[in-house]
């Protein structure tokens, strides 16, 4: 879960930046959502995986491996949105291999 | 929002500094992180790699330790009983216990010397000859292990310069951070494309990436790093540092110490460990001077979930009397901060999980490490610069991506001369590391006749993935574990091997056949 709302939240603050790729997903512009919405429903994902990994890990380690989470999330969101709506879905593929495996391991 | 820039004579002294060290350093930077990302798998890989250890592992507080060390000591060669010695036990990835002992031969010189023990049959393996060396071979090029002498302080060398290049980095992109954040654009001219992903995931990644510098300088030049630190706070005595981190490592061991007659049950001090930390696992039992007064017997614990999960207990072996403990839950910072520089290098917490996410961010920074390289040759291809000198930065790209993108074909090729050379044959290990050189140097060569960066990237992508996808083929051929044997008969850490593979060459082929083969017209260098 941890993992899968860093995503979540990744994907929402992303969505108000002038980089994000707006001609590629058609079906979020229908949604208007004012920048102000996104990025405080973006942060409360990310503060609730922090909550969530604290109370998993410990306080210290939690944030250790938020911090690592959201550097991927992070990374993962803006490296495959930008190329190719079909890449969409091979991220999606590998979040839910991650969140599997956050789960199982 | 831009935030104010560096003065213009600042800010130009930093950009050549970041220019210079980075360029350096990249081309062994991608090479210490590509190898460090695949050893971050080296224990789970070794099923895979040794199928002579493809049988259940044992439950490790039900193997007889005493023993171990009683076969070691019958099998090995002038083994030095009281030299340090001890013994990794068994975990879920590696059913064998490691052993780490000393020879010591009539003329008094002492060697160190590895071995690994079957728990079920307690057949000893010949020492330093390990039948398969595969991971440790990509381990020990992570830190340059192969070059005699000076190749750690190399490596230690390259992770101080990333950190003095991270910190220039941040300095010359400053004014660009948050406006840029988000920058990650496949759209424009390619020198944007690599400027705007290279500053966008630098800065998202950069946290990762101070880390790998810090613990990476600390672990290879340790003794460079700690000498400062012992003449301000202990007035030059590095032992009393080195006490202070390390505190085992402040026993004197008296080598004219009485001879005792009674022997110390190793067993036991595993159950008394064990019972004190039943969520914690027992990572390493040793012991000095065993048959001396003076003897120890100590344990390393670790529940691989906190980053301040490690423990040590040491018993003195005379009356089995706790000497000194390192509990994980009351650390102090001496002796904690050292172990979680490790444990962030090593990614042992938090799980396996922790590790996928450190796969994936170690590859990511292999890619910025290649962007800042392209930014640096498309900067100088244009007209300010003679044809000479454009020749000349065309080949120095070159000859850097063909060092470091031939490393994914030759990785796999290691994979298949790893399976693919019989467990029996003489020196298999040496073989297979031969194999893995010279072909990391063909695949070098062949990359530089590819004049075109497109055309070599897909190349050494295709090679790769062809590679790949023979590996679980290899595997199931060679050894008969095919891909749903292994599934079926549960060896998770075999098919995720093969699976991993397979995945990672038909992805490979799909990106070269839909992405590479198409002809961009900006791909071309000059």
């Amino acid at each position: 879960m941890i993992f899968a709302l860093v995503i979540i939240g990744s994907f929402l603050l992303y969505n108000t930046s002038k980089y994000f790729p707006a001609e590629l997903f058609p079906i979020i512009g229908k949604f208007n959502a004012s920048k102000f919405l996104l990025k405080i429903s973006g942060s409360l994902c990310l503060m609730l995986s922090l909550i969530l990994s604290g109370l998993q890990f410990g306080w210290g380690t939690g944030f250790v491996i938020f911090l690592t989470a959201l550097m991927l999330g992070l990374c993962l969101t803006l490296m495959t949105l930008p190329l190719n709506r079909l890449l969409v879905y091979v991220m999606t593929i590998v979040c839910v291999v991650l969140i599997v495996a956050e789960n199982l391991i | 929002m831009k935030l104010k820039s560096l003065k213009p004579r600042l800010h130009n002294a930093v950009f050549h500094t970041h220019t210079v060290s980075g360029i350096v350093i990249s081309f062994a930077l991608y090479v210490i992180f590509f190898c460090g990302a695949v050893s971050l798998y080296m224990n789970e890989m070794y099923r895979w790699e040794n199928p002579e250890a493809r049988f259940e592992s044992l439950d490790a507080s039900k193997i007889d330790y005493d023993k171990i060390k009683n076969v070691v000591q019958a099998k090995i060669k002038d083994f030095d009983i009281n030299s340090q010695f001890g013994m990794a036990p068994p975990t879920e990835a590696n059913p064998l216990v490691l052993f780490y002992g000393t020879t010591k031969n009539a003329k008094g010189r002492t060697e160190r010397f590895a071995t690994y023990v079957n728990p079920l049959t307690y057949e000893v393996m010949p020492a330093n000859e390990p039948k398969t060396h595969m991971a440790h071979t990509i381990y020990e090029l992570h830190y340059f292990s192969q070059i005699p002498i000076v190749g750690m302080y190399l490596a230690g060398l390259v992770a101080f310069f990333f950190l003095f290049a991270i910190i220039t980095g941040v300095l010359t992109h400053w004014k660009n951070i948050v406006n840029k954040f988000y920058g990650f654009t496949a759209k424009g001219k390619w020198k944007q494309i690599w400027t705007n992903s290279h500053i966008s995931l630098g800065f998202i990644a950069l946290p990762f990436q101070l880390v790998y510098a810090v613990t990476g300088a600390l672990l290879c030049l340790s003794i460079l790093l700690l000498a400062p630190s012992a003449f301000i706070m202990f007035n030059g005595d590095t032992s009393k540092l080195l006490t202070a981190v390390r505190p085992e490592s402040g026993y004197k061991y008296d080598p004219k110490a009485r001879q005792l007659e009674t022997q110390i049950n190793l067993n036991d001090i595993y159950y008394k460990v064990k019972k004190a930390n039943p969520s914690s696992k027992i990572t390493y039992l040793y012991s000095t001077n065993f048959t001396k007064e003076d003897r120890t017997v100590s344990a390393r614990t670790d529940d691989h979930k906190g980053i301040a999960g490690d423990g040590l207990y040491i018993y003195s072996a005379k009356d089995g009397k706790l000497l000194q403990t390192i509990n994980p839950d009351k650390k102090s910072y001496n002796t904690g901060a050292f172990g979680v520089l490790v444990k962030l290098h090593y990614a042992n917490y938090g799980g396996g999980f922790i590790k996928i996410l450190y796969f994936i961010l170690a590859m990511i920074t292999c890619y910025i490490i290649i962007s800042g390289v392209m930014i640096w040759q498309t900067a100088r291809d244009n007209s300010r610069y003679t044809d000479k000198q454009r020749k000349f930065h065309h080949r120095v790209t070159k000859f850097y991506l063909a060092i470091t993108l031939s490393m994914f074909p030759a990785l796999a090729l290691i994979f298949l001369a790893n399976i693919s050379v019989p467990m029996n044959y003489p020196n298999r290990a040496e073989l297979v590391n031969a194999i893995f050189f010279l072909g990391w140097l063909l695949l070098t060569i062949l990359g530089l006749f590819w004049n075109n960066y497109r055309e070599l990237n897909r190349n050494y992508i295709v090679l790769g993935s062809l590679l790949a996808v023979l590996i679980p083929m290899a595997n199931g051929l060679f050894t008969n574990d095919w891909l749903w044997k292994t599934l079926l008969n549960n060896q998770i850490y075999v098919y995720a091997v093969d699976v991993t593979w397979l995945l990672i060459g038909v992805f490979g082929l799909l990106i070269s056949k839909y992405y590479l083969s198409k002809t961009h017209q900006t791909s071309k260098p000059r």
